[in-house]
């Protein structure tokens, strides 16, 4: 491809168009000063009436939000009366939708505010000087095609489209019959096809060219085109054999070009074999050129798009955390508001109901002989009262320890489910687990998914600590004076890794809620002050030993609780 | 000899039909402080043979008044159980009657389990 530049005598012209004056005239000021010509309105409004006005410009530096005509809508105007007008898009807020929208329509770089003016005339430019390139390689009337082309590659963020459409604009402008589209595989510097016309299944399938390779890897390799004349060229996997390249002016059966940006190999595009048997002229080869760059463009842009979706992505995921993680803390508020609630309420009932009752009671023991009406009436009021005692102590056990289910359950029953449940939904990285369970019978009175979920936070906890494997150690055993438990009998559960530890100084910030050092692995920091939580509300402890580098041990305590004979809860009041 | 019980609540309505239905089985008479303030002095006074003791009291609380008589020689020996609308566990209502090494009876206490008890404990 020839690459002589021409440039131009005349000051490239700019116009910029923001509604705040000092961004105005800080621009214009800069940038005469950099030797452009530079005008100024302030919205699209003005700009249009500037530019009906025939006033050339290379470029458009605009501001999206305007009043009266914005910055996108004055992009898609001045796009549809010049095409080659390049525009910059200045933003002060950058949303996601916005930018990319404006990349679509075609602009060719944004920039959010506040921004570097030396970063700014960088991009200022770059742009030029790829108008620089493209207007001056091409007369203008053969453009016409290119930038319907162009447009509609711009528009296209899907890669699967885009790549089938240039590689559908490449065979348009060059009457080729056939073509491909190679795209550079990263991590093991292939290149492999894509998009391809007139290629047999099992070519477009096995073909993997590393870089360097064949001229398709050549020419992705120093990034530049090969043209030249070989039958059957996008037949042969590799072209070893040299003598392929055309000398200059012949004209050749093949063009293989790269597509590449300026920090980005992105693949190679190859057309042959012209429907008329024709040869490919120069100009042909040029437009080529220039649709290789537009197709590296809209290629950075589509990854650019891809990566801004990943974020959309990763941003609701957080947001959904964020929102779970607030209601669980909304209801564990809720539920100790209206346990306090309820305890000062009992009290503050239970007392009148105390006198009511004597009450009853003392009418009773004078009335014993009275008619039997009254003798009922206070019978009545007797079971009324206790009844409304009854009802106090329900609310109260409801509202206590949050609606759990409480039944006596082992240890060794609570981990063993809990770890079925972990090695069904956690991969084995690498982590021998082992398990040592008392062989007494001793049981606690808990509510078995609370403790489940305690455990499987403990596991998840121990198992990240270990990212490069360890051994996960579950301990169950019976201790009939625990000292976490004020030397009452207690059930534990340990659970000891051998991971990286945890410093003495975030020892100590272990249960404050939101306290994580995963931000970079998605960790909540809500595991273990759940845990805390829950083991509390079960009057356990949850206790934590650790040594950096060593691994850690987090013991469950939860009072020793037996199964009664034959017992009943006899509330009666 | 009736037994003396002595009743320490701030509510002066539950002292008083505690102490009729109490004395209406003809087997107590009974003592009644409304002052926690002045409770400990009744005590000596009166020598009770039980004393059932409210929790929440102004001036002064259950817990030290019944402090106070166990750490004296002259009145560690009286029995004393704590009537309580104060819910804290729920041994309490199951009736084990045991919290901290004190007795306690839930608020509102049917006549015959206060008599229960007052036999049990002076019996
Ligand atoms: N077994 C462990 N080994 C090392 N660090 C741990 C362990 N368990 C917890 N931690 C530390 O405590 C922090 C808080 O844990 P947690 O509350 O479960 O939240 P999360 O796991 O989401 O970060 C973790 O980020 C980690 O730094
Ligand atoms: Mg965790």
């Amino acid at each position: 491809m020839n690459e002589t530049e021409v440039r131009s005598n005349e000051k490239p012209r700019i116009l910029v168009v923001d509604d705040e004056p000092a961004i105005r005239d800080s621009l214009r000021m800069f940038l005469e000063q950099k030797d452009f010509a530079c005008f100024t309105a302030e919205n699209g409004e003005a700009a249009l009436s500037l530019l009906s006005q025939d006033n050339f410009i290379n470029l458009l530096i605009t501001d999206l939000k305007m009043p009266k005509v914005g910055g996108l809508d004055l992009l898609k105007e001045v796009k549809r009366h010049n095409p080659f007008v390049e525009v910059i898009v200045l933003t002060g807020y950058p949303t996601v939708e916005t930018a990319v929208q404006a990349l679509k329509i075609g602009a060719y770089d944004y920039i959010t505010k506040p921004f570097n003016l030396f970063e700014l005339l960088s991009i200022v430019e770059r742009c030029l000087e790829r108008q620089r390139k493209n207007i001056n390689k091409v007369a203008i009337s053969e453009l016409a095609s290119m930038f319907e082309v162009s447009r509609s590659i711009a528009n296209s963020i899907d890669k699967g489209e885009l790549l089938n459409k240039v590689l559908q604009a490449a065979l348009e402008i060059t009457g080729a019959t056939c073509g491909s589209l190679l795209l550079l595989d990263e991590q093991s510097q292939t290149l492999s096809i894509k998009a391809a016309r007139g290629l047999p299944e099992e070519v477009i399938k096995n073909t993997r060219i590393p870089l360097g390779e064949g001229i398709s890897g050549k020419v992705a390799l120093e990034r530049r085109s090969i043209c030249g004349n070989i039958k059957n060229f996008l037949y042969l996997r590799s072209h070893s054999e040299n003598g392929y390249e055309s000398k200059k002016d012949s004209e050749p059966t093949f063009v293989s070009i790269a597509i590449a940006s300026q920090d980005k190999l992105f693949g190679v595009l190859n057309v042959s074999d012209k429907a008329d048997g024709e040869r490919f002229t120069a100009r042909e080869q040029t437009l080529l050129g220039i649709l290789a760059d537009e197709a590296a463009i809209a290629l950075e842009n589509a990854s650019l798009y891809e990566q801004l979706q990943r974020k959309i992505y990763d941003l609701n995921v957080t947001i959904d955390k964020l929102n779970q993680a607030q209601a669980q803390l909304i209801q564990s508020e809720k539920l100790a508001a209206l346990g306090r609630f309820s305890a000062g309420i009992a009290h503050e009932v239970k007392n009148p109901l105390a006198i009511v009752l004597g009450g009853v009671e003392y009418l009773e023991a004078r009335l014993s002989a009275a008619e039997e009406n009254i003798v009922i009436a206070l019978q009545k009021m007797k079971e009324a009262t206790l009844r409304a005692n009854a009802i106090i102590l329900n609310l109260l056990r409801f509202a206590r320890p949050s609606n759990s289910v409480l039944e006596y359950v082992t240890c060794h029953d609570l981990v063993t489910e809990a770890l079925a449940l972990f090695q069904y939904r956690v991969p084995n990285r690498n982590i021998r687990i082992e398990t040592e369970f008392a062989d007494d019978n001793a049981t606690v009175y808990v509510d078995r998914n609370q403790i489940q979920q305690v455990l499987f936070n403990l596991f998840s906890n121990a198992t990240d600590a270990m990212p490069n494997g360890g051994s996960l150690l579950i301990r169950t055993f019976f201790d009939p004076r625990h000292s976490a438990l004020g030397d009452k009998p207690a059930c534990v559960m340990e659970v000891t890794d051998t991971g990286e530890g945890i410093s003495p100084e975030n020892l100590s910030k272990l249960f404050e809620p939101f306290f994580t050092t995963k931000r970079d692995r998605r960790g909540t920091g809500l595991g273990l002050s759940m845990a805390k939580m829950i083991i509390e509300n079960h009057n356990g402890k949850i206790l934590i030993e650790s040594e950096l580098g060593k691994g850690t041990r987090v013991s469950v305590v939860l009072p020793l609780k037996e199964r009664k004979e034959n017992e009943k809860n006899s509330n009666d009041y | 000899m009736k037994k003396t019980v002595m009743i320490i609540d701030d509510e002066t309505d539950f002292c008083f039909f505690l102490k009729q239905n109490l004395e209406d089985t003809k087997e107590f008479s009974v003592v009644t402080v409304s002052n926690a303030l002045e409770a400990v002095a009744k005590v000596k006074s009166t020598k009770p043979d039980i004393i059932f003791l409210d929790v929440m009291m102004p001036g002064k609380s259950g817990p030290d008044i019944a402090q106070e008589l166990k750490s004296d020689v002259e009145t560690r020996n009286i029995p004393v159980v704590f009537l309580t609308a104060i819910v804290e566990e729920e041994e309490v209502n199951q009736k084990k009657n045991i919290i901290g090494g004190w007795l306690y009876l839930s608020k509102p206490v049917k006549l015959q389990e206060l008599v229960r008890m007052i036999r049990e404990l002076t019996g």
